[in-house]
Order: C-alpha cells, then structure tokens, then sequence
C-alpha cells in the first residue's frame, strides 16, 4: 500500500545514496598509498580491541545467545589476531615484481562491497569485514543481521569512527539501519555494488550469487569430529567440550556429531562424562528433538542457536544434572529422518559409534551430506598417515586434526590455517572460494606483461676437424664398448675400418658391435632393432658413421636407449617454440655419442634432429630435442672422398640451403649468423668444384656442411625445407634435388613484404628482404637495390645448382603435370603444417604455398 | 530440458569414475587429447572458418595449436590430484578436488579453440563438462569437442566427462546453466551470458569485454609498434577480444607512425567516408558492430560500406577525436579496423586510453609501446585493465605465453570491472577445489 511502498522507497532512495557515497569514498581511498591503508587499518584493529568486550556484553544482551566471554575472545579475533596475519600484506598498488618473468602485479580494491553478517557472530563478522576490507581500499555496506542490529551497528560505528579519525572517508564503511528483507535484496542488486560478501545461510548465499555479478559466500556446516581408535583421548574429549561449550557451539565449523571407534567408545563416553557431557536417555530424545528442531525446515528453531545445555533441556522439559554443559544424543540414523544429525548450532552433539574405519568414513560422509558439503571436519588421531587419508576422502574444504574444530575452522588459534570468519565450501556448497576469506580475495590483481626475451642459446656438441680427425677416438676418455651404427656401403668401402683402427690404438682395450642393418631412409623397425642391441650389448659410446640416415637412426637409438621408457608416439615433435621442449628427456648418461658424418652433407652430426620414417604408415616424423645432439662431432674429410657426384651436388645444395634459411630465419641470432654466412661463402666457393673432383674443395664443403648445420641446429629453417620434404615424399625426389627446386621461389616470396608477419617475440620486425640483400653483398654480388641484390643472389643459385648438373623443375624431374595438380592442394596445407614453417621469416598463407609448387613445375628453367 | 537432466545425470557418473584417476592417468588423457586437438588443428580451422566465414583459417588453425600445445606445455607437471601442497613445517596439506560439472560455454569469435582450450582443463583437473556452443558455430564446435571425446575416451576416460548440446539455444543454455546438477559455469561470451550464469545462484567464472587501446608512447620503438599493431588487426582479422581496438598515438610521433602503418597496408578512411564505414559497421541501438562484421576483412568491410579502397589493404584505419556511446567508431570492433587518436601528452594520452577502456573495455587490457620503464609502471597503475601488455601484440599477447609469461590461456578475467570474479588468464587452478588438512600447532 501507499505507506509501505513509500517507506520502502526511502529505504531504497537511502541504499542508492549510499552507493553514491561509497563511490566517492573509494575514488578517496584510491589515492591512499599501503603506508596509510596501513595506517588506518591498524586503527581501526586498535579501536576494535579497545571495545572488544563491550561489544561482547552488548551482542550477548541483544540476541541471548552464546556466552559473552566467549564473544570478547571472538572480537579479539576478529581483530588482533586478523591484522596480525594480514598487516604485512601487500595490497596496494605494486605487491609484486617477478623480474624473472617480466611481469608486474598491481592490487586494486574491487569495489562497493555488500557485506552481509549473522547472528551467530554478529560484531566479530562485523569488525572483520570493515578491516579486510580498509586493507583493500574497498567500501563497504553492511546489511546487518536484525536481531543483532543494535551490536553490529555499534561494531561498524566503532570501525567508522576509527577509520574516520586515522583519515579515512567517513562512506568507507557504512551500514542500513533499517534491515529487512528488501533492503538486501535492494542492496545486493544494486548496479554499483560490485560484490557480495555474504556469510549467512544458504538462502542468502543464494540470493548473492543471483545478483548478475560476483560474490563470496560460504555454505553451512554440519562437520563431524572422526575420534579414531589411537586418538589421544582426554585430548580429544577436550577439544570436543570445549568446541561445543565455546559461545555455544555457534562458529559454523564446530563439531556436530561425534563418529567414534567402538575400541575406544567406551572410554571416550566416560571421560565425555566426566567433562559434563549428559548423554540423553532414550525416552527423552524424541522430546528433545521436537524441542530442537523445526519439523518443516528441519533446521534448529530460532531460539536455539547459542542457547546453553540448560536453556535446551527446559526447552524440551528433561532434567539435566546441574553442572551440565553439553548433551549427548547417541544415534543411528542420518538424515531428515533423523533431524538431530543436522547442525544443531548449540552445546548438543550426536555421536554414533563406528564398527570399523571404513564404517566411520561411511558415517562421517553420510553426515557431510546431510546439510555440511565442504564446510569442515576433524579427526582425533595419533596416526597422521591416517589424518591423510581421511582428509583425501571426506568432501570438507578444512580438516581439523587433533584440535577444536569451531576454533581451528576458522584458522591461526590452533592451526595455521589463514584466520576468517568468512569460511568458503568450494563447489561443494555452491561457494565460487574453498577456502577462508581473507584480505586478499578482495583485491582486483593487474598484471603488466612485458615482452618476453625468451632465454636463447647456441648449444653445439664437441668438433674435431681436419683430416684424419678420426684419431679423436683413441684419445676420447671413456671408451670401453663402442656401439657402432652406419650402413652396409660404410662396411664395403672399409670406412668402418678405419674406426675400428682408431679404436684399437686406445691404451684400453675396446669390445665393438658393428650394426649396419641401415638402409636408406631410418625406419622405427630399424632403430627398434638397434635399441634392442644395445640394451643387450650394453655400450657406453655409440658412434654414428655414415650419412644422414645411419646418423639420424643412430641419435634416435641413443635417446632410447637412455630413456627406455619412451614410447615412440611420445616423442614426436610439435612445438611453436623448440625451446619448450628442451630436455624433456632426461639424461641418464649411460653412454655418449660420437657423429662422424660422410656425406657435406645433413649437418645431422651437429643439430638436435632426426627424422625417424614409419615404414607401414609411411609417414615421416621429424624429432627435435635437444638430448638428440650428440656429444662429439668427427669432421674428417677422408669420409667424403668417395662419394658419388649425383649425391655431392644433392647434398652440397641442401647445406647451402640450410645456411640460407638460418641465416633469415626468425630465430636466427648473432650467434648463428656468421656460421650460417660463412657457409654460405665456402659452399657457392666449393661445390662445383667437389662435384668435379677437387679434394681441397672436398675437404671444404664438408667443413661447411657442419658450420651450416651449427648454424641451423640453432636457428632452424623455413618453408623451403617444408615444401621440398612434401613434394620430395610425393614425388620420390632426392632431397637436395627438391631443395634447390624450391629454393630461388623461396626466396623471392621471402623477399616480398608480408602481409602476415611471423610470430616470434624476438623477431621484432621483418627483415628477410635486407636478409638476402645481405647474403648477397657478403658475396660481393653486384646490385644497386635490395632487390636486385637478391635476384643476384637467386641467379648465382642458379648457376650453381646448373654447375653441377641439376635442373630446377619438377618437371625435369620427371614430375607429370596432371599428378602436380591433382595433389597440389594437400601439398600446400601438408608444407604450411609442416615444422619447419614455424621458422620462415613471414608466415606462408597455404594459397602462396600452393602457388610455389605450381610454379616448380616450371621452376626456374623456363627463365 | 529432459536431454539436459540426462546429460547432468551421466556427468555425475562420470565425475565417479574420475574421482578415482591417479595425477599420472589424468595427464596421460589430457596429453591425448592435446595430441589429437593439435593434429586437427588445420581440419578444425577449415571447419570453423567454413562454418562461420569469419576470421582467417591459418589464423585459426594457430589458435588451435596454441589451446592444446602452449595450454598443455604450461599445466602439464601442475599438481592437480590428490596431495598437490605439503607444508610440513606450517602443518598444512592441501588436496585437489574437482568443482564438479561445468556448464561450458563457447563464442562464436574462437568457436574450436576455446572449446578444445575448456575441454583441456576439465580433464586435467578431473572435472565434466557439459558444452553449450555458439549457434553459428555448432558443427565445428561439436567436431572439436568429438575430437577431444575420443581422444579421451581411447585413453581411459569415461565417454560422459565431455558432452554437448545438440541444438543449441538461449533457452538451453539457460536450463543448463541453472539445472541444479551443474556445479559452476565457464562463461566465455557477451556480457548478457556472463551476467546469467552469475546469476544462477552459483559461482561463475566469466569474461568482460574488450575495448582495448594502445598507447604508442614517443619512445616507442615505431617499426615495431606498427609491425604488432598491424599483425593483431589482421591476426583472425583482430577476432581475439584483447585485440587493440584504437591506438592513441603521441603527437610528435603521430605523423611518422602515420605514414609507416600507410606502408604497412593501412588506409585511413577519407573523412567524407567515416560516416559510412561507421554505419556500415555498427548497429545504431545496440551501438556494438553488426553481426556480419566480427571477424570480416578490411575488403569486406569496405564493400559492406561501400567505399574505395586500394587493392592490398589489411586494415582501415580512422582518425577520431571523440569518445563514448556518440562515436560508436570508439568501440570494440572485432575487425581490422582501427580508431586512431592523437596525444597531446602524457596525460592526455592517459585519459584517452581511460576513456575508451570505460566505453565497453573496462578491466580487459590494455597495451603500451614504449622503451621508457617508469612510463610503463605508471601506465600499468593508473589504467583499469587487468593485463598490461607492454610492447607486443595486444591481441595475442593478452592470450598469453607467445609474447609474454602471462598464463596461455582463452579465458580471461576483467575483474569486478567486468564484474567477474577473477581478473586474470583461467586456468586448470581455478576449477578446482582445494580442501586443507590443518595440524594443531
């Protein structure tokens, strides 16, 4: 009617006033540095203390419930004890500065706080959240309990005084005179509110967590205290009466129920006896329980909560013996059936007696379900793997162990849990927090994030070099069963031999095992093969000796052999970021590897690479980790005299492509680029002549090889290695031969600004253009532009490639047009998805990689 | 509403036979799943893009690859069962319990990244998830979501830990939002989503949305200001929500960047066609850009407002001066456009940056470009966003680890300027409960 909707018009007009203001206070506060937020914090905790046992005496006289006593301990909790936790907290502007990962941590109050209290604990509630929340700069609106009214104003008006005199805005922290219903509801729903700090029943919690924004609320407890068969027992029974007599037995995480082992039963009821504890007779728990408890909502009847054993016992008319402080019920059942197993809120507790542990946890279950889901639970026991256990299995955000659980629920008495009076039940109890809520919980965090320069490294094994460099292995230390892996051509031309030789001239004597079973490309049946030779002949050097495949298939052994429990699916490689998968395999160090390369080459005896082949899926899967470089690389050149000119002129070019890439990739460093250069140079200056018999030039080409390898082991390549190994597979191309197809197109692309930029935080801005014009001058190429030095740059290629008898067309390679076409398209997403891609200096739309391998049909040669 | 009790009902059965799963079993069948999102990454993003015709596929096919590999290289060795803290001198053991059944919802903007990116983290902290997926993205989504079923499924996990709706619709979402069996929802959508599932009478973890501008201070290095700028615009055509929506450029820079982002494909749109573009883009009630525009090109866009541009453009810039619901230009745009404004100072530049983060952005991120520290500290302190990025992309610096050590992440907190009740990067610690096993001192 008229008058009602008019008062609460006013009342709304008020909340919305008080919002206004609060807002204001905060815009205040915002200035405050944590020296002044410190400042009037601990004035309010002093005026709190100060006025601890008033405001006990007064919320005693108010609501009749609890002991006043027992309040004045919970004040100085709510005050003394909190700041002391919290004063050094850092809760203004920068708490935290990680220079390590470059990141800075702001705290900023969240906003206009509703803060809801109860009767239970009507002014500690009250003081606790006005100092958490002066600690945060946050303002705050209490709607206090109305049966408390009186006391909680007088605790916020205490507060307020406080704050107001130590320099805070007076609408920090304010309150609704007038509680009712409506004003909550007004008040939690309020646009400027930002959060609901809502302790109180779970209608309320409710109704806080409705609001369209966030809140912190808790759930009820009905916590039970398991006292197991070892527990201290006259402890134990301490604990529990004092539990239950403290304020009587209101702090939500007390005790309700009694689960007690039957060894122990006896014992315990009689010292529960001794320390005044009444156990209720039969025939009068029924009058008790209907005195108790509502039979509609199942929960206690308002004049129960803080009454005392007495009070309760002339509620339902039985006699009790005078000193009594607590009543004991003995029971069976749990449930609705059985209200007396629900939170009772005062000095009565049900105790039922456990056949067994199993049967205790079953109990104790049944009892967190009936009404206490994620609140607490204790447990009296000596053993503490049992305190574990139990602490696995029972749904309670907060086990109390061999300690009251209403004084050690709420934390930092007898525990060193966080200290609150605001106590949060996870999920379990529809709360957003399972834990206790303190200063913290009310702050925004900002985070600034600064580009990250990612740690880089070079990381390289040990090289020996020149020619007969093979005698390294007479002097390596530790060589006592050499493993030896390379192909059938190694054995035929005697190069195995010459390992052998080397190895017999050691002081020690060397057992060997010659494994040669690998032909062409390594498959997994391959190194399975090899691994399980190993771990039979047990070696503590391996040495690799051959081409790309003996050396990638021998790497691959190694690392299982090391790592017997890798499973081969495990290891195979993705990243954006190699390395985040650095070391993922741990080294046993059982044995070392030696690389000893015979072809210039794959650069494989000096990168973390090995691209093992699934022969049945046919399927390639290129493997990448650091553990993979072996230890010790043997650059000899006698191992390349020999090798046939077709593969000279395929390998030659794939190494120079490997300088090039580098030398332009996103990861390239200045650690990398003169390796990648310097290759580069030896390679255009040798190839042609290695491929036409020169030994010197030999000699250099597979020292340039290596430094390519470095260089690329390193810093990785680009999309030509990604094109050439799709077409390569599909079209059964050598290597090398699809490497120098792809390469003068690769470039060019490469060249052209991009329209999408590569991801890599140390590659701040795109530079392959100026990359290639590099290469170009460092060759002492001529061109006036950057452009024409590149083109300079692809001819010389070219030429090159032409020198030693290679066409650049696929179509030269037999490649038929119609095939290139129909598998054009999945050649383009298979190269943009391959790993290789992740290096290139702009990232490859799958269209232009399309494009490239259209134009390799062609190639170059039509120019 | 009957499929959904359904769906809640074997959920539950499935949180059972997890609750069971060691730390060593639930990392193998995250890991699985992680494989399996990362091999599809490609097949997804075609799906998505095909779908919805928004953003660009290789884009979206890195945004896959980023919610499996980067999400799993940054929780695989966390600590997410059983004992996962033992303070042995303090006397406190904390143990990890899943929260429960989660309501996961899922944008229309990373429709399968997002969904493999949630997926990922109920597994690893042993949790169901029930999707409800965008409407214009179902199929893709759901295939996503298949994916991660399999993979888990073939790896032990029980078929009901991931389960979907069908059809989705508002309607369905809000019963399963509010269907008393779901424990929490993992809101990951506009601000009308984020505000129901804080309303459920339940906890909830949501977003805010993004309005985030860059400051390109005087002593920025200027090729890279541009080269990121550009590359967070045209990055799924500037789809991810902490995307620079402006860039508040100081004035004795102004020019040079001006020019640079002109050679960088950027064309400012001519003042007599400003007021096409905008009603082009923007719906003149809602004041947010109409559906067609999230996640279009800059071509697009031209065309849809009909104007010249030249061939090649990435991104439409527009010089402005206004700010608020008056200039809807100011607001998030989810496309490759760009509002641009110039400082006068410092503190000029401040207050714009506050101004726009107030119009629409308020707690999502901001960005700055400069090599002056102080600068960056007073920044980060004086502006409400809850992730500052400092000289990189905004758009995937604010998703974190590419850029940054912020956590990977496609869920992110604005605090309670958002009104949402975390203001940093979800991750596997926020769906779980922590219960405490505490000692007498």
């Amino acid at each position: 009617m008229a008058n009602e909707e008019k008062v609460s018009n006013n009342v709304n007009q008020n909340i919305d006033e008080m919002v206004d203001k609060a807002k204001e206070a905060l815009e205040v506060m915002s200035h405050f540095d944590q020296e002044k937020v410190d400042h009037i914090t601990h004035a309010m905790v002093m005026a709190g203390v100060n006025y601890h046992q008033e405001l006990a005496e007064m919320a005693f006289e108010e609501t009749g419930r609890g002991v006043a006593e027992d309040k004045a301990v919970k004040n100085l909790f709510a005050t003394e004890e909190i700041w002391h936790y919290i004063r050094k907290d850092k809760t203004v502007g920068i708490i935290d500065e990680d220079s390590e990962h470059d990141l800075i941590k702001v705290a900023e109050p969240l906003g206009v706080i509703a803060g809801i209290t109860p009767v239970t604990n009507p002014t500690s509630t009250t003081l606790f959240k006005s100092i958490i929340s002066m600690k945060t700069r946050n303002a705050i609106i209490f709607s206090l309990h109305p049966q408390a009214i009186k006391s909680s104003i007088k605790a916020a008006q205490v507060m307020q005084d406080a704050a107001v005199k130590a320099g805070a805005p007076r609408a920090a922290i304010q309150w609704i005179t007038t509680p009712s219903r409506e004003a909550t509801s007004y008040l939690i729903n309020n646009p400027g509110v930002d959060i609901t700090l809502a302790t109180g029943g779970p209608g309320l919690v409710k109704a806080a967590y409705s609001a369209g924004k966030p809140a912190l609320g808790v759930g009820p407890g009905n916590g039970p205290v398991y006292i197991e068969k070892s527990a201290n027992i006259s402890r134990a029974v301490n604990d529990l009466v004092l539990s239950k007599t403290f304020d009587h037995g209101m702090i939500c995480s007390t005790e309700n129920s009694a689960v007690i082992d039957k060894e122990i039963y006896d014992d315990v009821k009689q010292e529960l006896i001794k320390n005044k504890v009444y156990f209720v007779p039969e025939n009068e728990k029924q009058k008790l329980t209907e005195a108790m408890f509502d039979s509609t909502r199942l929960s206690v009847k308002g004049p129960v909560a803080g009454a005392s054993a007495q009070q309760i016992a002339d509620m339902a008319k039985i006699d009790i013996p005078e000193d009594t402080q607590v009543l004991a019920v003995e029971m069976t059942g749990i449930g609705p059936k059985y209200p007396m197993s629900g939170e009772k809120l005062s000095p009565v507790v049900s105790v039922y007696k456990a056949q067994s542990r199993e049967n205790a946890l079953e109990i104790v279950e049944k009892l967190l379900n009936y009404g206490g889901l994620g609140h607490s639970a204790g447990i009296q026991t000596t053993d503490d793997d049992l305190a574990v256990e139990f602490g696995k299995e029972v749904k309670a955000s907060r086990v109390i162990v061999n300690s009251p659980s209403g004084l050690g629920g709420i934390g930092n008495l007898y525990n060193n849990m966080t200290p609150s009076l605001t106590l949060g039940t996870g999920s379990w109890g529809q709360n957003s927090i399972s834990h206790n809520v303190t200063d913290y919980d009310l702050l925004n965090i900002k985070t600034i994030a600064k580009r990250r320069n990612n740690m880089q490294w070079i990381k390289l094994p040990k090289i020996y070099f020149e020619k007969n460099s093979i005698r390294y292995l007479t002097d390596m230390p530790d060589v006592t069963k050499a493993f030896i892996v390379t192909s059938p051509s190694m054995v035929t031309n005697h190069y195995v031999d010459k390992v052998l030789e080397a190895l017999n001239r050691r002081d020690n004597k060397v057992e060997y095992y010659i494994f040669d079973d690998v032909h062409g490309e390594p498959t997994i049946d391959t190194v399975n093969a090899g691994v399980s030779e190993m771990n039979t002949f047990k070696p503590d050097t391996i040495i690799a000796l051959g081409g790309g495949s003996p050396l990638d298939a021998a790497k691959m052994m190694w690392l299982m052999y090391e790592n017997p429990e890798i499973d081969f699916f495990d290891a195979k490689q993705k990243f954006l970021d190699i390395r985040k998968r650095a070391y993922r395999f741990e080294k046993t160090n059982k044995s070392q590897m030696v690389a000893i390369p015979s072809t210039s080459g794959t650069g494989s005896e000096v990168t973390p690479f090995s691209v093992i082949k699934d022969d049945k899926l046919n399927i390639k899967y290129p493997l990448a980790d650091y553990s993979l470089t072996p230890d010790v690389a043997i650059i000899d050149p006698q191992f390349v005299m020999s090798v046939l000119k077709g593969t000279i002129a395929a390998s030659g070019l794939d190494a120079l492509s490997h300088a090039i890439e580098s030398y332009v990739s996103v990861m390239a460093t200045d650690y990398t680029r003169p390796l990648s250069l310097q290759a580069i140079k030896m390679i255009f200056e040798n190839l042609t002549a290695s491929y036409n018999g020169d030994k010197v030039a030999k000699e250099k080409m597979h020292t340039a090889s290596t430094i390519a390898g470095m260089a690329f082991a390193n810093a990785f390549l680009g999309i030509t290695h990604s094109i050439a190994h799709k077409i390569g597979g599909e079209f059964d191309i050598t290597h090398g031969i699809a490497i120098a197809i792809t390469l003068p197109h690769v470039i060019r692309y490469n060249f052209e600004r991009p329209t999408k930029i590569a991801t890599w935080p140390k590659y701040e801005s795109f530079r392959a253009d100026k990359d290639y014009a590099e290469i170009a001058r460092y060759l002492g190429l001529k061109g006036d532009t950057d452009d024409e030095l590149k083109e300079s740059l692809v001819k010389k290629f070219i030429d090159l490639s032409h020198s030693v008898d290679v066409k650049l067309s696929l179509k030269d390679q037999g490649v038929k047009k119609e095939d290139l076409l129909a598998k054009v398209d999945q050649l383009g997403k298979l190269a943009y998805s391959d790993q290789c891609t992740v290096a290139n200096p702009k990232e490859p739309l799958i269209n232009d990689l399309k494009q490239m391998i259209l134009d390799e049909y062609e190639g170059t040669e039509s120019k | 509403m009957n499929n959904i009790n359904e769906m809640v009902k074997n959920a539950k059965e499935a949180l059972k036979v997890m609750h069971d799963f060691t730390q060593e079993k639930v990392d193998k069948i995250t890991k699985a799943m992680v494989d399996a999102g990362y091999n599809n990454s490609e097949l997804l993003a075609k799906e998505a893009f095909e779908e919805t015709g928004r953003g660009v596929e290789t884009d979206k096919a890195t945004k896959n690859k980023f919610a499996t590999e980067n999400v799993w290289n940054s929780i695989k060795n966390n600590k997410t069962v059983g004992i996962i803290n033992d303070d042995k001198e303090q006397g406190l053991t904390e143990i990890a319990e899943p929260m429960g059944v989660i309501a996961g919802i899922v944008p229309v903007t990373n429709p399968t990244s997002t969904t493999m990116f949630k997926a990922i983290l109920a597994m690893k902290t042993r949790n169901s998830i029930i999707f409800s997926f965008h409407p214009q993205a179902n199929q893709s989504s759901i295939k996503a979501a298949q994916i991660m079923q399999d993979a888990a499924v073939k790896a032990g996990a029980p078929k009901d830990s991931i389960q979907w709706i069908e059809k989705p619709s508002i309607d369905a979402t809000n019963d399963l939002i509010n269907n008393d069996g779901v424990d929490i929802t993992l809101a990951t959508g506009g601000p009308g989503l984020v505000s129901s599932a804080y309303s459920s009478g339940k906890p909830a973890l949501g977003v805010g949305p993004g309005n985030g501008p860059v400051y390109i201070e005087k002593t920025a290095d200027l090729d890279q200001a541009v080269k990121d700028l550009v590359f967070s615009k045209t990055f799924d055509n500037g789809m991810i929500c902490s995307t620079e929506n402006s860039a508040v450029i100081d004035d004795s820079i102004y020019q040079e960047i001006v020019e640079k982002l002109k050679n960088n494909h950027v064309y400012f749109v001519p003042e007599d066609e400003k007021e096409k573009v905008t009603k082009a883009m923007f719906d003149d009630q809602r004041l947010s850009v109409k559906g067609p525009i999230a996640g279009a090109s800059a071509q697009k866009i031209a065309d849809l407002a009909e104007i010249e541009i030249p061939t090649g453009t990435k991104v439409l810039a527009i010089e402005m001066n206004g700010i608020g619901a008056k200039y809807p230009m100011s607001g998030e745009k989810l496309c490759p456009v760009i509002s641009v404004y110039r400082a006068s100072s410092k503190e000029d530049a401040f207050d714009k940056v506050n101004q726009l983060l107030n119009y629409g952005g308020l707690g999502h991120t901001a960005a700055i470009q400069t090599k002056d520290d102080d600068v960056v500290t007073e920044y980060g302190m004086k502006e409400p966003a809850t992730r500052i990025i400092v000289n990189a992309p905004s758009g995937l610096g604010g998703v974190g680890d590419l850029y940054n050590n912020l956590k990977p992440s496609l869920t992110l907190g604005t605090g309670t300027w958002g009104k949402n009740s975390f203001s940093h990067n979800l991750s596997d610690s926020d769906l779980l409960n922590i219960k405490i096993i505490a000692r007498r001192k």
